[in-house]
């Protein structure tokens, strides 16, 4: 076998074995999965709500890609993502009303970058100053975010003219520049740029390398001469901005408002995506872009066809079982 | 407020330890893996696809007992990939850990859908003996013993030194590739038994993703107790004591949104780090080992 | 009983590759200490593993107390009896010395600890250890954690003890005293047991060994027997097992170390004078720091001041103390007279202060980024490497393919990350690291630990040259010898401060070791 059909056989087990659980319960996969393929790709509207959906997650990995890489674990990412989202929601069509369009969006993606950045500090600051392990501190600041969000949606920042709970909207028209007369729209390739741009600060430049010697071994970047604790709180920092401008754009870009007890968890979808393209961000943008395509499609086909949507996260997970049984790594 | 009376006590205090022991057994579990070296990231898919397990079962049987021994059965089943990957071929726990929880919401979502959607079936409330269900002191019991063990048994010292410095376990003649499998299995029985709990008893109904974090706050549980299982029942309590509150505070008419009262428990367990500072973990969490491989 | 305990027969381990041992045969004899000499790199530490039974060989067998093995587990080797006490102790650190010699019996059992500790006085006595069992291992000093090491391959009643650089950890007088034990432990010939000393050094080889094997690049170079052993005189042996251990005509170095043969042995060793109005390039002035207790010290330009004292009493901190990367809490260091106590360690490095660390897979090096920048890890950003933030390939190349031709490091290519290169080689980029640049004082922890003879060599001639060209320098370093053939004075560092400071030369090694004994 060439090693190129090796790298392919993940998938093909993974599309078997989702194939076989379908047929289980009784739907056709070929339907099912024509229909995943035509909403989430091969149709003008799939294919432009499968770019939008991309670019919250484009974000959340490069957002990820700058934590990994420096040996630190940010998993609060959902919760920073929520909370900036529904800062940002509330926030900007209060700033259209009053400085208009440039000001709601270019003030709400720096809100939204602020929230997240501010989400993630003090796990930051007791990792860096206290050596207080990030994964416990930022998945209960992520639980912590989210229960905050719904809070403040529930309480402070609520629209007084719905009945659900739900934050001010930012009319269609004020949001996002759409690209071409599609729906797609500027957070895009602004994510793009971002994945692309940290990939080569990562790899390319000084702070990047620094990051790097950090990941590799804290002691040996101390032995170097690095500021580590300086080091450990900008990069959990910028993670957290990254995460939080990810819900800036998918607010100002796509939904317009933060609905109470809405939480998408991209995070849980990215990390391992992140993972898998070794914290490359050219594989990383590709392993996303497929991730954006699947979860649109299936949300398609669960109305058509009444399978749940999550179903696609059996597909992403034997895809990363089987390549985890194939190819162990360390990060 | 009227409501506060000692009946209301009891019901909080029945609340609190119904939320509680799904916690406690998957917290319990968790710390099991952690102190040998295993972050079991898949504990929320195995908590998750022992509830929906434990309920189809009891459901289907009609014995909440039968339910529960399949939520442990499914548990150890989900449990079983990881250890085939993350200790026999040193794939990335945490890799793996993610797309096995992502596999037991798709799947569990999926069966939910075709089972239990339409109709939404409750379970009848579970006999009790002396007003609790039987698995509580269960529960309790091997908290204890649990306490015992890794204090008190060359088990316990063996997962310790398995999490810290697996050669020198080697070195002395313990199969560390074994001794952390069998602690994966045991996480992955209890995780599915305490989801089966969520189910059958404290919800007596399944819904997709009931567990909602529930495995993340096993993980963080675990990993403040590090070695003493009776802080585990502490963490459980205090964010069973959250749950229950919110519901209640409901009952009383309280117009306060669950959400601030179930960020209590957080934000306190935030201030404990930061004021305490605690927080190590075993040297060689989440590292595979390989005899020889230094 | 008369067949040997422990015999090996052509024992082959590779590593991807790489003979490791190359058919070793041997065998070891009840009664007798069998020792084991070799360079580093002869296979020695690989052939310990299989007795402890964490490698498996690739070919040959192990046979222990009659039965054959093609290679033995874990559980194995201690079934049979085999005791080893590693030279790189494996311990758990968050767990007492009496839970750690616990480990390894049925998992339902209650872990005696009290039982445990009284075992490890009993047995630690006869080595004159006064080590408390109840410590936690990672609070001990390698040297306390040899002796656990050594109290715990006794620990379950043994067959075959086998030692791994026993003594290379301890102070000299610690030492004697565990070799007196080993021969009284050898005295119980009827028992059937034998002792397999593995060691470098070679007068406690002649002292005690019944028998010596030496080991050349994987394969036993040569034996000498209790006849040969009798029979000829202590030089006459000595030139013999050197020329085994490094062959004929390749001399150990150019200057050759003292094997552990009393004083100075080379003569003035940079040939420069120190004359006395010469201002000092580092002055430490009551300097505090954690694990520092006011030390005062000057070095002059092109001098080497040599620090000598057991593991454990301040080395790290003074090294570190001295580089920037242990602040200071009171005292001051200056370099040319100017101080830098509040400089960070990246400026001192700019200013000429340069610390090459002992712990060079895990400190002085970050293994998967390539060797060309690792050799500028302490100068990240800085031109010509770097502009404006953004790294310049060719510059970094070019800089890299200059260490790599005038330091001779054997690499692959310049951007072959550093761990695929030798130890020997990691070394070699780190000193070019270290000497880039201008640099005016250079600490040097440990610069030979871990390499072989003809590596260590090349460094000690580095160390040397630099100070010819009026670098100053101090030299960290546990092997005495090393010491008195490089420095010009030795200080001893005892608990965090300086016991006393000797001038090299006839007589300095005695005073030396009457300051470390103290």
């Amino acid at each position: 076998m060439t090693r190129r059909a090796r790298a392919l056989l993940p998938f093909a087990l993974a599309l078997l074995l989702c194939g076989a659980v379908l047929l289980a319960v009784g739907v056709d996969p070929f339907e099912y999965g024509a229909v995943v393929l035509r909403r989430g790709l091969f149709s003008p509207r799939g294919v432009q709500e499968s770019l939008s959906r991309a670019a919250p997650l484009l974000l959340i990995a490069a957002s990820l890609m700058l934590s990994f890489r420096a040996g630190l674990w940010n998993l609060g990412v959902d919760g920073q993502f929520l909370l900036a989202a529904t800062v940002t929601a509330a926030t900007a069509p209060v700033l259209d009303a009053t400085f208009g369009r440039a000001a709601a969006l270019l003030g709400g993606l720096a809100l939204a970058a602020l929230t997240g950045a501010a989400w993630a500090a003090l796990p930051a600051a007791l990792r860096a100053w206290r050596g207080l392990n990030e994964i416990v501190t930022t998945l209960m600041m992520s639980f912590l975010g989210v229960s905050l969000a719904n809070t403040l949606i529930k309480l402070v920042l609520r629209d007084p003219d719905t009945t659900v709970p739900q934050t001010l909207t930012l009319p269609v028209a004020e949001r996002l520049p759409r690209l071409f007369g599609s729906t797609v729209h500027l957070g895009l390739p602004l994510a793009l740029g971002i994945v692309l741009g940290m990939h080569l600060l990562l790899t390319r430049s000084a702070i990047g390398l620094r990051l790097r010697v950090l990941g590799e071994s804290p002691r040996a970047a101390r032995h170097m001469g690095l500021d580590v604790p300086r080091l450990t709180f900008t990069a959990l920092l910028g993670s957290g901005a990254l995460a939080g401008l990810a819900g800036g754009v998918d607010i100002l870009g796509v939904w317009g408002t933060v609905r109470a007890d809405w939480n998408p968890a991209y995070g849980l979808m990215v990390v391992p995506a992140v993972l898998l393209a070794r914290l490359n961000g050219y594989w990383a943008a590709l392993v996303v872009a497929l991730l954006a395509v699947l979860s649109v499609g299936t949300e398609s086909a669960a109305v058509r066809l009444g399978v749940p949507s999550y179903f696609n996260l059996v597909f992403v997970a034997v895809v990363l079982l089987s390549l985890g049984a194939a190819r162990p790594r360390r990060v | 407020m009227a409501g506060l009376t000692p009946g209301f006590a009891t019901q909080f205090a029945a609340g609190t330890l119904t939320a509680a022991v799904p916690l406690l057994l998957g917290g319990l579990g968790e710390q099991i893996s952690e102190r040998a070296g295993v972050l079991n990231v898949g504990i929320e898919g195995m908590m998750l696809a022992g509830a929906y397990a434990g309920f189809a079962v009891a459901y289907g049987s009609g014995s909440l007992w039968l339910g529960l021994m399949a939520g442990a059965a499914v548990g150890v089943l989900l449990a079983l990939p990881m250890l085939l990957l993350c200790i026999r071929r040193a794939a990335d726990q945490i890799v793996t850990g993610i797309a096995l929880t992502l596999a037991a919401q798709g799947l569990t979502a999926l069966l939910h859908h075709v089972s239990f959607a339409t109709t939404y079936p409750r379970l009848p409330a579970p006999a009790t003996l002396y007003g609790r269900f039987p698995l509580d002191y269960m529960a309790l019991a091997l908290c204890a013993g649990l306490a015992w063990l890794h204090r008190n048994t060359l088990l316990g010292l063996h997962l310790q030194a398995a999490g810290v410095q697996p050669a020198a376990l080697d070195q002395s003649g313990i199969n560390v590739a074994r001794l952390r499998g069998g602690a994966v299995l045991t996480t992955g029985a209890l995780a599915g038994l305490g989801g089966a709990y969520l189910s059958e008893i404290s919800a007596g109904v399944f819904v997709p993703f009931m567990t909602n974090g529930a495995g993340f706050i096993c993980i963080v549980l675990a990993m403040l107790a590090r070695r003493r299982a009776l802080l585990v029942l502490a963490g459980a309590l205090l964010f069973g004591a959250s749950q229950s509150a919110a519901t209640a505070l409901q009952l009383l008419g309280v117009d306060v949104p669950s959400d601030v009262v179930q960020m209590l428990p957080f934000a306190m367990v935030m201030v404990l780090l930061a004021g305490l500072g605690a927080g190590r973990l075993p040297a060689a969490l989440g590292q595979p080992y390989r005899r020889g491989g230094q | 009983m008369t067949g040997p305990v422990l015999e090996l027969r052509g024992v082959e381990k590779r590593f991807a590759g790489v003979v490791a041992c190359g058919g070793i045969s041997l065998a070891l004899h009840p009664g007798e200490i069998h020792a084991l000499l070799g360079e580093n790199g002869a296979g020695k530490s690989t052939l310990v593993s299989l007795l402890a039974g964490m490698q498996t060989p690739d070919a040959g067998e192990i046979e222990v107390g009659g039965k054959r093995f093609a290679g033995l587990t874990p559980a194995q080797a201690l079934a049979s009896g085999i005791g080893v006490a590693r030279q790189h102790p494996l311990l758990v650190p968050t767990q007492t010395v009496a839970e750690n010699l616990l480990l390894g019996g049925a998992g339902w059992r209650r872990p005696r600890r009290d039982r445990a500790g009284e075992d490890f006085r009993h047995t630690g006595d006869g080595f004159g250890f006064t080590l408390s069992p109840h410590a936690l291992a990672g609070s001990l000093t390698p040297a306390e954690q040899t002796q656990v090491e050594i109290v715990r391959a006794l620990w379950r009643g043994w067959r075959v003890l086998v030692l791994d650089e026993p003594t290379s950890a301890l102070s000299h007088d610690a030492s004697a005293r565990v070799l007196r034990r080993l021969r009284d432990l050898r005295d119980l010939r009827e028992s059937g047991r034998g002792i397999l000393l593995i060691t470098h050094r070679l007068d406690e080889a002649l002292d005690i060994a019944g028998r010596i094997t030496v080991l050349r690049r994987g394969v036993v170079s040569g034996t000498l027997g209790p006849e040969e052993l009798a029979g000829g005189g202590r030089a006459e042996l000595r030139q013999m097992i050197r020329s085994m251990m490094f062959g004929d005509t390749a001399a150990p170095s150019p200057t050759p170390l003292s094997q552990g043969e009393g004083a100075f042995c080379s003569p003035s060793p940079c040939g420069i004078g120190l004359g006395g109005g010469v201002a000092p390039t580092l002055e430490l002035a009551a300097l505090h720091a954690p694990g520092l207790h006011g030390i005062s010290l000057t070095i002059a330009p092109g001098e080497i001041l040599g620090i000598a004292g057991i593991d454990g009493n301040g080395q790290t901190a003074l090294a570190e103390a001295i580089a920037g990367l242990l602040p200071a809490t009171s005292g001051s260091v200056a370099l040319d007279g100017t101080p830098v106590t509040s400089l960070p360690a990246a400026a001192r490095h700019r200013q000429g202060i340069r610390y090459l660390s002992d712990d060079r897979m895990h400190e002085g090096s970050a293994g998967a980024l390539p060797l060309a920048l690792n050799l500028l890890l302490k100068r990240i950003g800085a031109p010509p490497f770097w502009r404006a933030g953004v790294q310049q390939d060719a510059a970094i190349t070019t800089h890299a393919q200059a260490a790599i031709d005038g330091f001779d490091i054997r690499a692959p290519h310049p951007w072959a990350p550093i761990a695929t290169l030798s130890g020997g080689n990691i070394q070699k980029a780190l000193l070019s690291r270290e000497l880039d640049g201008a640099p005016r004082l250079i600490v040097w922890h440990k610069p030979c630990v871990g390499l072989d003879a003809l590596a260590a060599a090349q460094v000690q001639a580095r160390i040397r040259s630099a100070a010819v060209q009026g670098v100053a320098s101090l030299l960290i370093s546990a092997d005495l010898d090393e010491l008195f053939a490089l420095a010009h004075r030795i200080a001893v560092l005892d608990r965090g401060q300086i016991a006393g400071v000797i001038d090299n030369g006839p007589g300095a090694r005695a005073a030396v070791a009457a300051l470390m004994t103290q």
